[in-house]
């Protein structure tokens, strides 16, 4: 085999080579994202959805036709109640509004959400209660049920850089504060 | 007219991948089979790694196997490399498709169930990135899992799941272990769909290619090894993430783009792609018509049945006069790649103005003519081979060597070899052709799949319809060239040359006739050129119509047929 042939060898062995190091490399490409030195807020949690159960007799009319051993000695209608999640960090708002109600087959209020905040320490103000809405009968005994669902708080928080400060709810209904990172 | 750049560029390529690999080695040629390939390395290397993964401990059970005095390590690396070689891979072949014009008509069917695969292969290697449960993954998981969120198929936010509150369940990850092998099973039934419409799909590579890529990936794998990266922690920012860019390279994206806008753009990229058969598609009165067969001279060999690259062709009943069988294209199937034409001995099949007999009046031309002179080399030049020219197509000259007027060759071209029909070369060499030189493109990035691999054997083995045995092989040779590769076409054009010196002068004939030797069914004065089934059954000898032969007068110079 002549030079040329040998050269040729080689550089088609080396591109061969050189494809495979590129497959390595871009493999593993090390990436930062730019919350880095960021902190985030997350709030998680979800309660039974709270609703206003209204029930009432039925009318003649209703009961119509309808044969005796089937007939409803009630007619009754759920009525669901919204929540407001508001939060401030540090007197900011970061959030004020009604939460998305999910899982209303499943009769469940989730809640998830996540906000980036500036590393440090803050002061944390959460308040998740039933939303005032018109026609929603504020004085129905139920109601006390579905407020005792709400639940509101007030703390220092210490959020570490790429570290997630983390708002859940205990057993007790009572909202808990987990965070890692130094500084706690 | 950017897609002519970048063909042409893609042409330029292969030409210097052939010079450094040869055409048989050159693996963009064989990128889809590559892709194969790798699949076929994933499973067996995926097999081990399950019997060491841990869905109650992921990320452990992956420092363990990364921590196995033997195979572990490399094995999960040669699975993850194998995974990016295929993704790497099914672009080129995927690119190479659309530059050639491979995407539309029968061909729709290959292309959209291709976008699939791809597709699945990303959603392979999503779940497969989740299953290690380090940074990366938790980034694809949550966010996955945000783009979930988006659709209105969840009662509660899936996103919930990976808060932090509480560790993962082991029940997520066995639906991610479920979907990342259940996935591959899907790739496989599309990779049937994928090549369903083609006959004979080649799924690997030539073993030397298959064992030096899989040699090489194995190399990297050890000498290289793929790191394992931090746990996944859902306490902690995914912010210093080793992403895997063949497979994550659009993440840093993702996390800056809202979750509708996400699935915006994405659901058009996949429309688009999938449009893409009928976006590129030529214009309608510029698409290549179906094959025709002419039931008239069909003889029901089934031998254009055999070589059809993309299994259009059946033989039938006849539904005309005539008793027997004929060839029937399906034109839903057929791409016109034309090489049922070269096929054919009688003559009676191939797309409208390419049959053997359009040939056979094209030579005729072409030998009365100007550009040929007797005693020369003539260049049958494929359209798509450094015979036609600096990047093919036949518009160009053939090459600074070959193409000096008075002393060269003389180039007939053609639009594929593997149209060729063989009565062709016997019409040069008996018309006093010093020899033919066929300039086909390489065998495997024919466009019509099968067209220099049929060529070849027509011309040397006896494939019908064979060259016949009194034309002199020693006159003729075929050499593989891809479009930009004219040096190898004048190479072999110089080494012709030198050999066909040492052979005596050729004798051209004054009168030349080219016998068919199939037998022809009755009715041959009916001329009919539909592709259905018609007329009436019996079987005579024929010959061509002389109306092809006006120049000489018949008779003169005829050699014998077989069975006469
Ligand atoms: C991802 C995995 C893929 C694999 C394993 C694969 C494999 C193959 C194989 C083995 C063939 C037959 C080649 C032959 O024998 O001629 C083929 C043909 C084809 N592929 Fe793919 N392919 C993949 C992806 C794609 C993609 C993403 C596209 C385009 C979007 C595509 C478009 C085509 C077309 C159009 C053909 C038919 C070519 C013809 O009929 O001439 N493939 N593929
Ligand atoms: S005679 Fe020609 S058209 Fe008929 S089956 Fe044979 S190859 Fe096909
Ligand atoms: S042109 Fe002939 S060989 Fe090609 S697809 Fe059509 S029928 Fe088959």
């Amino acid at each position: 085999m002549n030079a040329a042939n040998w050269l040729k060898r080689a550089g088609a062995a080396a591109l061969a080579a050189g494809a495979m190091v590129v497959i390595v490399f871009l493999s593993w490409v090390p990436w930062r994202g730019p919350e880095g030195d960021r902190s985030e807020l997350r709030v998680s949690w979800r309660i039974p959805a709270p609703s206003l159960r209204h029930c009432r007799p039925p009318t003649e009319a209703e009961l119509e036709g309808v044969p005796g051993h089937m007939r409803p000695s009630e007619i009754c209608n759920e009525e669901t109640v919204a929540f407001h999640l508001t939060l401030l960090i540090g007197g900011d708002t970061l959030r004020a509004g009604p939460t998305r109600l999910t899982g209303r087959r499943a009769r469940t209020l989730a809640v998830y959400e996540r906000f980036p905040i500036p590393a440090g320490s803050h002061a944390l103000e959460v308040s998740f209660v039933p939303a005032s809405s018109p026609g929603l009968d504020a004085a129905s005994p139920q109601m006390d049920s579905v407020r005792a669902l709400g639940t509101t708080m007030s703390t220092r928080v210490v959020a570490a850089p790429g570290h997630v400060v983390l708002v859940t709810r205990g057993d007790s209904g009572r909202l808990v504060v987990s965070s890692t990172g130094p500084g706690r | 007219m950017l897609k002519r750049l970048f063909a042409l560029m893609l042409a330029r390529l292969d030409g210097w991948a052939d010079r450094l690999y040869g055409w048989k080695w050159n693996p963009l040629y064989q990128s889809g089979a590559i892709v194969v390939l790798c699949l076929a390395v994933m499973l067996v290397t995926g097999i081990y790694l399950l019997f060491f993964y841990r869905i109650g401990a992921p990320h452990e059970s992956i420092v363990r196997i990364d921590a196995q005095p033997w195979g572990g390590r490399w094995i999960r690396s040669l699975h993850r490399y194998a995974a990016d070689l295929a993704v790497a891979a099914a672009v080129v072949h995927a690119l190479r498709m659309f530059l050639q014009g491979r995407s539309w008509g029968p061909r729709a069917l290959a292309w959209v169930s291709g976008v699939f695969l791809l597709f699945l292969l990303y959603v392979c290697g999503w779940t497969g990135y989740v299953m290690v449960w380090d940074v990366q993954g938790q980034l694809l998981a949550t966010e996955g899992a945000r783009l979930l969120d988006a659709l209105p198929i969840f009662s509660e936010p899936v996103s919930r799941t990976f808060a932090g509150a509480e560790p993962l369940p082991s029940a997520f990850f066995f639906m991610n272990l479920f979907l990342h092998i259940a996935i591959p099973v899907g790739l496989v039934i599309f990779l049937w769909l994928h090549v369903s419409r083609v006959a004979r799909p080649v799924l690997l590579p030539p073993r030397s290619l298959l064992w030096t890529t899989v040699g090489l990936l194995t190399v990297a794998a050890l000498l290289l090894p793929a790191p394992v990266a931090q746990a996944a922690n859902l306490l902690r920012i995914s912010a210093d993430v080793p992403l895997d860019l063949f497979y994550a390279f659009w993440l840093p994206w993702l996390r800056d783009t809202s979750a509708p806008a996400a699935w915006l753009a994405g659901t058009l990229l996949v429309a688009v792609l999938a449009a893409v058969p009928i976006l590129a598609r030529p214009r309608k009165d510029r698409r290549p018509a179906p094959s025709v067969v002419s039931t008239r001279l069909c003889t029901a060999c089934h031998q254009c049945e055999t070589d059809c690259p993309y299994d259009a062709i059946r033989v039938v009943e006849r539904t005309d006069r005539r008793a027997g069988k004929v060839a029937w294209v399906n034109p839903a199937h057929c791409v016109s790649c034309g090489i049922c034409a070269g096929s054919c001995a009688p003559m009676g099949v191939g797309p409208p103005g390419r049959t053997g007999r359009d040939q056979l009046a094209r030579v005729r031309d072409f030998v009365g003519g100007d550009a040929y002179r007797a005693g020369a080399i003539v260049v049958v030049a494929c359209g798509r081979s450094g015979g036609a020219g600096r990047g093919g197509s036949n518009t160009r000259r053939a090459s600074p060597d070959s193409d000096r007027a008075g002393e060269g060759p003389a180039r007939f071209p053609v639009s594929c070899a593997g149209n060729l029909h063989t009565s062709v070369v016997e019409y040069l060499v008996r018309a006093g052709a010093r020899g033919v030189l066929v300039a086909a493109c390489p065998p495997r990035d024919c466009w019509g799949r099968e067209g220099p691999k049929w060529l070849v054997e027509r011309l040397y083995h006896e494939r019908e319809a064979e060259l016949k045995a009194r034309v002199d092989r020693r006159r003729v040779q075929v050499a593989h060239a891809s479009a930009f590769d004219t040096r190898s076409v004048d190479r072999a054009l110089r080494e012709f040359a030198a050999e066909l010196a040492r052979l005596e002068s050729p004798a051209g004939e004054d009168a030349i006739r080219i016998d068919t030797d199939c037998e022809v069914p009755e009715g041959a004065g009916e001329d009919d050129a539909g592709a259905g089934p018609r007329g009436p059954s019996g079987v005579v000898s024929r010959l061509l119509p002389g109306a092809l032969f006006r120049r000489w007068p018949a008779g003169t110079g005829r050699t014998k047929a077989r069975g006469e």
